[in-house]
């Protein structure tokens, strides 16, 4: 799995194009990432890498790249 | 290697925004289907849109607020907007409408099942007044076994206590509901059983996200719910061909004989007895069985006749090909037989060649290949869409009846001249205007008549209901009865009052009253009715479809006059009498 593939993941959950997210997205400078979209992002991550994510990682994933760290701790290679 | 369920979950998911930007692009009109929920109901929505859109049913979603339903009804649905509704769908739990019973039930089972009850009675009375509200199928979920902090699910008491609860309060819920055809019930109980609890459920995303379960669940959901959205839009298939030799029973009896064959108590024999159990419920359901098989016909007779393992009975079969002729020649000539379109058949088979033959050159057929293992064979049965069917009418449960009371009119008219042989049907018609009773039926055969069908205009339940009500409409049901059996609610006019005279909307038989003169004693009440209410004539439309070959000549048959490609008019006084072979009661 390429590191773009995070990347490209949180573009079509949020529907926002890949080349407007960086590692310091987050729910606070991105709109269209809410709380229905933090569902739709954690089936997401869970399906694609074939992991669970607890709910303190669900929690603290409030930015891409703390979600990269969140994954790659797990063995994911993002 | 295949996908795994969580990949194609998320592929569906990935495919849902995809439609979902297309309709955005488009802004072509499609079906809506609304879904108000007591909990977080988004998870649903991807999969709900996926499975109806493969169902040819593209539509777009509407999502009430969270936890809104009783506002949602009670405003009639406000939050969905004007414009009319293909679906709305209802979930619901227990612990979300009356959460505070399962504190009380252990000390006090008798206020927490009151408290129960208050709570489903009044949701199901908003649930009523949102049905008459908002037309269109309202399907209304089951709630799923209650969880609770209060309920020790794997307890020694509480999984008796609570399931009492539950049971009880399901019965007086569904008690306070309308019966009506336009609601229909989805089980989430049976759905989690199903999956089993802990695939069904998510216990951190019920913490977190306000929605216990699990994506697996919501897909299962949404596949049952798109199931009965097409179940209602399709007319259920009619007729099932079956195949014999390992579809019946184990074995061929060409080679095995009658004693080598695998049927009754013991397996694999009893695997192939329940098949033949489950056919049965189909034909009490209204689906007519027929036999296609490659056999010599006295082979498979005797088998019916003489194997002691054998639930179907030769009288269940209406119709039957056995011969060595290819079997989509056979569905063919089954279905001018009966009467009815190749399209109404499901054709049942093991065999890989029969079933890939049929679906290249019958595609319209569903064809259900029988698995290998007889063990598998009740669920491939389960599974299959095509047995869909939301209601069954009266009509349908003497369907096969009255097809075998056909093949006896059949034998009788062989041996008379047809003028005789009308006059010794004994046929009652009985002209009425349709009861409120009758509507459903009425629905059906405004939507299901293909054949002799002058103007094929489709209506729904609820277009049926106004034109009854409706001053300027008169409708007239036929009914039929000869000697041979009672055809039931068989024929249709609708009639509208105008300054010119009547206009014939809709005339309409079953193909199989036809050819009896109910046709004609129809029209000689129709002209009757005319000159009692002194309108000078009758118009009326013949529009030609791709099936409705046997209305063609009617009209001119009957004296009108062509007045351009589809419209005709007659005289009031120029309408045919009554036909003399019948006798016709009018209340």
């Amino acid at each position: 799995m390429s590191a773009d593939a995070l990347t490209a993941l949180f573009a079509e959950v949020l529907n926002v194009p890949a080349a407007e997210l960086s590692e310091d997205t987050s729910p606070d400078n991105t709109p269209a990432w809410d709380s229905l979209r933090v569902m739709e992002l954690v089936a997401a991550i869970e399906d694609t890498f074939d992991l669970q994510l607890s709910t303190a990682e669900m929690m603290q994933m409030r930015s891409i790249g703390l979600a990269r760290s969140i994954l790659r701790a797990k063995g994911a290679r993002v | 290697m295949s996908e795994s369920p969580a990949a194609a979950r998320r592929a569906l998911r990935a495919r849902w925004g995809r439609l979902q930007a297309e309709a955005d692009a488009d802004g072509a009109e499609r079906p809506r289907v609304a879904v108000m929920a007591t909990f977080t109901a988004d998870p649903l929505a991807p999969y709900l849109g996926c499975a109806l859109t493969d169902r040819d049913v593209p539509a777009r979603l509407e999502l009430a607020p969270y936890n809104q339903v009783e506002q949602t009804c009670l405003s009639g649905g406000a939050a969905f907007g004007p414009a009319p509704l293909a679906a709305t769908v209802a979930l619901w739990r227990l612990e979300d409408v009356a959460g505070d019973a399962f504190a009380r039930a252990h000390l006090d089972e008798t206020t927490a099942q009151a408290m129960l009850d208050d709570a489903v009675t009044e949701l199901a009375h908003a649930l009523a007044a949102y049905h008459r509200a908002r037309p269109g199928l309202l399907v209304i979920a089951l709630p799923p076994a209650p969880e609770s902090p209060h309920i020790e699910r794997l307890g020694l008491v509480d999984p008796v206590l609570f399931g009492r609860l539950h049971r009880r309060a399901v019965e007086r819920f569904t008690a306070a509901l309308p019966v009506s055809p336009d609601v229909a019930f989805v089980c989430l109980d049976a759905l989690v059983r199903t999956l089993g609890h802990t695939e069904a459920f998510d216990r951190r995303k019920g913490y977190l996200f306000r929605q216990p379960f699990s994506e697996a669940f919501w897909q299962g959901l949404g596949e049952q719910l798109a199931r009965l959205v097409r179940a209602r839009r399709v007319a259920a298939r009619k007729v099932i061909a079956i195949d014999c030799d390992n579809t019946l029973w184990g074995g061929v009896v060409g080679e095995d004989g009658l004693d080598g064959i695998r049927l009754g108590a013991e397996f694999p024999g009893s695997a192939f007895r329940d098949v033949q159990a489950r056919l049965l419920d189909l034909k009490a359901k209204g689906v007519l069985l027929t036999l296609v098989s490659k056999n010599n016909e006295a082979d498979v007779w005797e088998v019916f006749d003489q194997h002691e393992g054998m639930r179907l009975k030769r009288t269940d079969i209406v119709a039957w090909r056995i011969n060595w002729l290819p079997k989509p020649e056979n569905i063919a000539s089954l279905a001018a037989e009966l009467s009815v379109g190749t399209d109404s058949f499901i054709f049942l088979d093991d065999s890989a060649f029969e079933t890939e033959q049929m679906r290249t050159e019958r595609p319209e057929v569903f064809t259900l290949r029988v698995p290998e293992e007889p063990a598998d064979m009740l669920d491939a049965l389960d599974r299959c869409e095509a047995f869909d069917r939301l209601e069954v009418t009266a009509e349908d449960r003497a369907r096969s009846e009255m097809y075998q009371q056909e093949r006896a009119r059949q034998v009788a008219q062989e041996t008379l001249s047809p003028e005789e042989f009308l006059i010794r049907l004994g046929l009652h018609v009985r002209v009425a205007s349709p009861a409120e009773a009758q509507l459903t039926r009425v629905a059906q055969l405004i939507n299901k008549t293909n054949q002799f069908n002058l103007t094929t205009l489709r209506r729904t339940p609820d277009e049926v209901a106004a034109l009854l009500r409706s001053t300027a409409h008169r409708l007239l049901a036929v009914w039929v009865v000869d000697r041979f059996g009672d055809y039931g609610l068989t024929g249709l006019a609708v009639l509208e009052a105008r300054e010119d005279g009547w206009h014939l909307d809709t005339l309409l038989l079953s193909c199989r009253v036809l050819a009896r003169g109910v046709e004609t004693a129809l029209l000689a009440v129709i002209g009757e009715q005319l000159r009692a209410a002194n309108a000078p004539a009758l118009h009326a439309r013949f529009i030609p479809t791709a099936k409705n070959a046997p209305a063609a000549d009617f009209l001119p048959n009957h004296g009108f006059t062509r007045l351009d490609d589809t419209r005709f008019v007659i005289a009031a006084d120029a309408l045919p009498a009554r036909p003399a072979h019948l006798q016709i009661d009018l209340d």
